[in-house]
């Protein structure tokens, strides 16, 4: 990367990180839904301790962790990302920023690293708050391993890392914020899970974006493993950098051509 | 290093969208080191030429230089060297002063960066840079706007409608800035606007436009003069109508009539023809007491081109 690129980057990430609105609702969707999760789970164990189990320790650790990687962290990423898509042309400034003669194409590229870098940082806080709650408030019971800690920050950062920057280019290719926001959260938490409850549709849900994430997940949902399609790894990895490449080409592509 | 004695050229640019041509075959030549003034009646094609020039959109014909670079071909490099407002100054308004030129600063490189602080001195927003802009004045943001113009050290600022929104007294602040920066500092100012009196007062040249054609351009003077062509006296007489029987009888006069000033001649040549006049009225045996030129204004050239556009168009020398 390139000393202009960074700063480039930079100047998106000051645009992300200035917008309140955003990185409170994030903050909220991460770490306040997992505080609020903690609290009222804490006040049940204090005044039931027989009927509700203490409010941390591995079980604990792995619905939060559902909770941040796969239902509201998700959430905040494509917030986010979508907001890094679309604010220079909403705020129409995106003028301003061709005339420079600076390459369209690197006007949104950096947009993609200064999104990401949110989104991290959000997931990261809210994970932080999740394994303090898992040790804080273990008891007696078990706490996960070393590796599992890991291994769920990781699934935490690839998941809504991938999601983010596919709404940074879906986002940047439909240049509205409202109808970016709705159609991807609407594929992901509807569409998404309704498609592949279809078995009829057999090995083409594969191609789901949603299912190739879950591939990766180290806990279950509802019973059964994240991913209800099965899939070997190489076509999970081959899925997400599929979706990943197609919106980035798109959102460059409209990035480059659009009237400013 | 491309020649730059021409800022802006365009030849035969033309921009359609869809069956409407917004800008037909524009050939315009502005001169380095002037303030330019694009002027036209509102939906004239402004500021689709100035996002022509600038890349914003596509030009559908013609080709175009920018401070002697082929554009589109070589516009990165022209636009290094280009400050421009199109339309109004838009900001991220949950951001300062400052931090809006920094993201500017970052597509523009280390230099960029460097200016800053003098930009906004320049302009006189050092103490407001740190509020963010969603409590700028209208004036301000436009103030803010030629800010981030400076960044680039422009050769050549580009500014669409760039009074709009200003009080007379801003008005007049900004008029002093941009002749400072033409006289004092050599640079170029392209301002496209529909307000004939602050092009006559800040310009040194324009171009009038309408409905996508530049219709005339030259020195301010030479159009408000209709090209160097058109020249009028007011002539006080004792004796209006045998003055206007002598003087419509004359080869030197194209037109002569009653006006609530007196006599309104309309000279066929130039305005030394004036004492040839003046010598025949008093052989004619008319009392001339008072005798003077018609000074034009560019607002009664203005209007005089964009209401007869079905006419051939003229040449005026620039």
């Amino acid at each position: 990367m390139t000393a202009i690129a960074l700063r480039m980057s930079g100047a998106d990430f000051l645009k992300l990180r200035r917008r309140r609105w955003l990185v409170l609702l994030s903050l909220f969707l991460t770490l306040g839904i997992l505080a609020i999760i903690y609290l009222v789970t804490v006040i049940q164990h204090g005044s039931d301790p027989s009927e509700h189990g203490p409010a941390g320790g591995s079980k604990n650790f792995k619905d939060g962790l559902a909770v941040l990687a796969l239902f509201f962290g998700p959430l905040a990423a494509i917030l986010i990302g979508i907001e890094a898509g679309t604010g220079d042309a909403s705020a129409g400034v995106f003028r301003d920023l061709v005339v420079t003669g600076r390459s369209r194409v690197a006007l949104f590229a950096a947009r993609v690293p200064a999104a990401l870098a949110l989104c991290w940082a959000v997931m990261i806080a809210g994970f932080a708050l999740l394994v303090l709650g898992t040790f804080v408030f273990a008891d007696t019971l078990p706490t996960p391993t070393t590796a599992e800690i890991l291994n769920g920050l990781g699934f935490t950062l690839l998941g809504t890392g991938v999601l983010c920057v596919i709404a940074v280019g879906f986002a940047s290719f439909t240049t509205s914020r409202a109808g970016a926001i709705v159609t991807l959260i609407a594929w992901q938490i509807v569409a998404s899970p309704l498609l592949a409850s279809i078995t009829s549709f057999g090995t083409a849900r594969r191609a789901l974006l949603s299912e190739a994430i879950a591939h990766f997940s180290p806990v279950s949902i509802e019973g059964r493993h994240g991913s209800t399609v099965t899939m070997p790894q190489a076509t999970a990895i081959l899925v997400l950098v599929a979706w990943v490449a197609v919106f980035l080409a798109l959102g460059a592509w409209r990035t480059r051509t659009m009237d400013a | 290093m491309p020649d730059s004695t021409l800022a802006i050229e365009t030849v035969g640019l033309t921009k359609r969208f869809g069956a409407r041509t917004a800008l037909d075959g524009v050939d315009l030549q502005v001169p380095s080191g002037s303030a330019f003034g694009f002027l036209g009646p509102n939906g004239a094609g402004k500021t689709t030429m100035i996002r022509s020039l600038l890349g914003l959109t596509k030009a559908s014909a013609g080709t175009m230089r920018l401070l002697g670079y082929p554009v589109p071909a070589q516009r990165a490099q022209a636009l290094t060297r280009v400050g421009a407002i199109v339309e109004e100054p838009r900001f991220h308004m949950h951001l300062t002063g400052t931090e809006n030129l920094r993201i500017v600063a970052a597509a523009r490189g280390p230099e960029a960066y460097r200016r800053i602080d003098s930009a906004l001195a320049r302009v006189g927003l050092s103490e407001r840079a740190g509020e963010k802009v969603k409590r700028y004045s209208m004036g301000m943001r436009q103030r803010l706007g030629v800010a981030r113009c400076l960044l680039a050290d422009p050769q050549l600022l580009i500014l669409d409608e760039p009074t709009n929104g200003l009080d007379p007294g801003g008005i007049q602040e900004f008029r002093e800035m941009i002749r400072a920066m033409v006289e004092q500092e050599g640079r170029t100012v392209f301002i496209s606007s529909h307000l004939l009196d602050e092009v006559e007062k800040t310009c040194d040249a324009a171009a009038i436009v309408d409905r996508g054609k530049v219709v005339t351009q030259g020195s301010i003077a030479d159009l408000a003069a209709g090209g160097g062509q058109r020249h009028e006296l007011i002539i006080g007489v004792d004796d209006p109508v045998q003055a206007l029987s002598t003087l419509n009888g004359n080869a030197l006069v194209r037109d002569a009539h009653r006006s609530d000033e007196g006599l309104r001649v309309v000279l066929e040549g130039g305005p030394d023809t004036a004492a040839a006049l003046n010598a025949a009225l008093v052989a004619a045996g008319v009392g001339v007491m008072r005798l003077e030129p018609v000074r034009q204004s560019l607002e009664q050239r203005f209007l005089e081109v964009t209401a007869r556009l079905d006419a051939p168009l003229e040449e005026v020398p620039s």
